[in-house]
């Protein structure tokens, strides 16, 4: 039998079918890429996905405030199991104003629920009858209750994380504090603040122990380093900043850091965050009173459920706090 | 068409490179077309927006101009952009998912439901004549209306975002697909021009190892073989028929050089007899002219001459001189040419020693022209002839007997006559005499030596003739060429 010759055009005939093989091959995940790319954007059609039973809009500051991180993730914990699909608006928190807005919006495209956090802009009420109005659930959530009977609210008291403050400060350093209080922009008179007047009432138990200043911090992201450096400059027998918000507590324990005062400034700090807690690991920062905004979104929602099912949305939830210090074996 | 033929084979591989080029660029194309279709659905949702901003603006102004003059035209177009624009809402997403976008989308839907219904109410107020009431419906629907563009703006800005982040996504991916199309159009190439290149070589490879025989054949060489090609097309074809021509012209050739090898055996065979002849009549010369020449007289006659000298015997010593003189003559060479003068010079010693031998019972006469004198002629060819009258033609003569020598020259030919006056010879005798196949013992073996070598030395000019009548006497007339003598035979 003849066995038939092997010839180099056949190999490169073999060579470059493999090529335009491996060159279409290459071509077709990489087209398939494209179109998943877009899919994924723009052009995925995601109205064939679960339809869910109801429609929540969360409004809340568009801050870097670990605070409302930890409200998104509380909503969306519950939410999801609940067949809610939550809808974010973030307002800017240079205009309040937008919160508002952002309401009106939800009413007029008549969601089924509202969560809001809109601070103490005196607008809850009215906000209340207009929801009511348009048949739409809403739940306001922030600091302050408004203390009135019969109308819901899911808070965290600013007067008890202020009185906690004072309470770590003066386990610290007693009638020798000297309470510098950077506070957060949104407010007007810091005296009327709950925080400082939490602060105050703590103080009161240790003569000698005062409130050298209260300021407000202004909008972004160093508005800590600003307040906690103008704190120090003017008024140095201050030697306790208490911090009313995360993005405040980092940026005081950065000036404080920079000006080498680490453990002659004590820093009580507010809410929990990567930097803060790392701070708090490296005893820069004494402790953090720890506002439980997850648990504070989640009760929202909780609420939000249990108005739909008929049962009326009127009392008052205080979420509570906890205090992260440095542990006593690493100090 | 035959399948298997040269032309099929071209065909396909023609068409099968064809179909892969066709294939690669109508892939490449497709993929870019795929690509600009991506483009360009990338920002369709941005285009709806626009288009329902559009359809808001007209309607919001139809409705305002309705209420400020209560036209039917403006009432018109606001019924008509109105429904134009519930139209369009029912493209937006009305159920509730988990996405940002589908629920932006269900709140602008919703929100046009809301403004529609807002703003229908103040048309119905306005023809109701309800001043506060379409008053409070327009501030409400101018209201709803800065949500619905808030919403539009913020959904074009998701849209222009989510686009923007795609088109990244698409932006980093296109350069691969494009080098990969390029790649692909490269690889159907190379792989069209390889597919062509081993088709080729396959087609005419057989063509270039017939051809290669072909030359072989063109040099001679007959013992090139051609690899069997096992194909059915023209090619094998040829192939098979070349072999078949290329066997049938060896096997010619082997015919032809076995017939040439037999002819020269044959011509050598001739060549061989020719040799063999000649030798033969070499042999025959050389034998006749042994037969005179006897080589052991003329030693011996040269001892009697000094024998003869030394007892003073003058006549005996002449006697032994002549004979001696005339042996000598006679042993030279048979094939050497001599001229006429040295012939006559030898009869005329041989005379001198027959009259010694038989006194005056013969005489003798010789008259030779001095013109030929010079003529060459063979040797002893004389000799012979007066030998012969004497010994044959005058035998039975007592007396009277005589012989003539005569030469003379007869235009461009020499003429020896040597005659006698005996018993003369018959015309049968003479034949036969002059017949070379006659072995007859008259006249002896030395009239036929004459003659042949006469016939010899002058390739067949000369001749001797018998002149005789029966009791006339016998003339041997020898007739050879004055000028042509000596030329070798």
């Amino acid at each position: 039998m003849r066995v038939p010759r092997f010839r180099a055009s056949w190999l490169l005939v073999m060579l470059f079918g493999l090529t335009l093989g491996g060159a279409t091959l290459m071509n077709v995940v990489l087209i398939s890429q494209t179109r998943k790319a877009l899919d994924e954007g723009i052009l995925g059609d995601k109205s064939t996905g679960a339809v869910f039973r109801y429609h929540v809009a969360l409004v809340i500051p568009d801050s870097s405030d670990s605070f409302f991180e930890g409200l998104r993730e509380g909503v969306a914990a519950v939410a999801s199991p609940s067949g809610v699909a939550v809808q974010i608006f973030r307002y800017h928190t240079n205009f309040p104003e937008e919160a508002e807005t952002y309401f009106q919006l939800c009413l007029t495209s008549r969601v089924d629920g509202v969560i809001l956090y809109a601070g103490s802009d005196g607008r809850m009420a009215s906000r209340r009858t207009q929801a009511a109005a348009a048949r739409v659930i809403f739940v306001p959530v922030g600091t302050e209750s408004p203390g009135v009977t019969g109308q819901g609210f899911v808070g965290s008291s600013s007067l008890l994380q202020g009185v906690e403050s004072g309470n770590q400060l003066t386990r610290r350093l007693g009638k020798a504090a000297r309470v510098g209080l950077l506070l957060t922009s949104d407010g007007d008179e810091p005296r009327a603040d709950p925080v400082y007047q939490g602060v105050s009432a703590a103080l009161k138990s240790f003569p000698g122990a005062r409130i050298v200043r209260a300021s407000r911090a202004q909008p972004g992201i160093l508005s800590g380093e600003e307040a906690a450096s103008e704190m120090l400059r003017d008024y140095p027998s201050v030697n306790v900043l208490v911090c009313a918000s995360a993005p405040i507590t980092e940026g005081a324990a950065q000036v404080v850091v920079d000006l080498g005062r680490v453990g002659q400034m004590l820093i009580i700090g507010t809410d929990s965050s990567p930097t803060i807690d790392r701070l708090v690991d490296k005893g820069v920062i004494a402790a953090s009173i720890v506002r439980d905004s997850e648990k504070m979104g989640q009760d929202a929602l909780r609420a939000f459920l249990e108005a739909k099912d008929g049962v009326p949305f009127e009392k008052a939830i205080e979420v509570g706090f906890t205090v992260r210090s440095r542990p006593e074996a690493a100090r | 068409m035959k399948l298997g033929t040269v032309r099929s084979k071209i065909l396909a591989n023609s068409a099968l490179i064809l179909v892969l080029m066709a294939g690669a660029s109508l892939y490449s194309g497709l993929a870019s077309l795929e690509l600009a279709r991506s483009v360009e659905v990338l920002f369709r949702s941005n285009l709806g927006m626009e288009q329902l901003q559009l359809t808001l603006d007209q309607t919001e102004s139809s409705f305002s101009e309705y209420l400020r003059t209560k036209s039917s035209d403006s009432l018109k177009d606001f019924i008509r952009t109105s429904t134009l624009l519930t139209d369009q809402s029912r493209t937006l997403n009305r159920d509730i998912h988990d996405d940002d976008i589908l629920l932006l989308q269900r709140d602008l839907s919703r929100a046009f439901d809301t403004y529609l219904g807002v703003a229908e109410g103040g048309i119905q107020a306005k023809r109701g004549r309800d001043i506060p009431g379409y008053a409070e419906r327009f501030d409400t629907a101018e209201k709803q209306a800065a949500i619905v563009r808030l919403l539009i703006a913020d959904l074009k800005d998701r849209f222009l975002s989510q686009s923007l982040q795609a088109f990244s996504q698409y932006r980093q991916l296109i350069p691969g697909v494009l080098w990969s199309n390029a790649a692909l159009v490269l690889a159907a190439t190379l792989l069209g021009f390889s597919l062509l290149l081993g088709y080729s070589r396959s087609l005419t490879e057989p063509l270039s190892r017939l051809a290669e025989a072909a030359s072989a054949v063109g040099r001679g060489d007959f013992q090139t073989s051609i690899p069997p090609l096992e194909s059915n097309d023209e090619i094998g074809t040829l192939a098979r028929t070349f072999f078949q021509m290329q066997e049938s012209v060896r096997q010619s050739f082997q015919d032809l050089r076995a017939r040439a090898e037999v002819e020269r055996t044959l011509l050598q065979e001739r060549m061989r007899v020719l040799e063999l002849n000649h030798r033969l009549k070499d042999a025959e010369l050389l034998a006749l002219q042994t037969q005179i020449n006897p080589h052991f007289l003329f030693n011996t006659l040269s001892a009697g001459i000094a024998l003869a000298g030394a007892e003073e015997a003058v006549r005996t010593e002449t006697f032994l001189e002549n004979l001696a003189v005339f042996i000598r003559y006679a042993l030279t060479p048979p094939d050497r040419f001599v001229v006429i003068d040295d012939e006559i010079e030898c009869v005329n010693r041989y005379i001198w020693l027959l009259k010694l031998r038989f006194g005056n019972r013969y005489s003798f006469d010789v008259q030779v022209d001095a013109q030929i004198l010079s003529v060459e002629v063979p040797a002893l060819i004389l000799q012979p002839l007066v030998e012969n009258a004497v010994s044959h033609g005058l035998a039975d003569r007592e007396s009277g007997g005589a012989v003539t020598v005569r030469g003379f020259l007869d235009g461009d030919w020499a003429v020896l006559t040597v005659r006698d006056n005996g018993a003369g010879m018959n015309a049968a005798d003479r034949e036969g005499l002059l017949s070379e196949t006659d072995r007859s013992p008259i006249h002896g073996i030395g009239l036929r030596n004459v003659i042949r070598r006469i016939t010899l030395s002058t390739n067949g000019r000369g001749k001797v003739e018998l002149v005789s009548e029966v009791g006339t006497g016998l003339e041997v007339r020898i007739v050879i060429p004055s000028l042509a003598l000596g030329e070798p035979v």
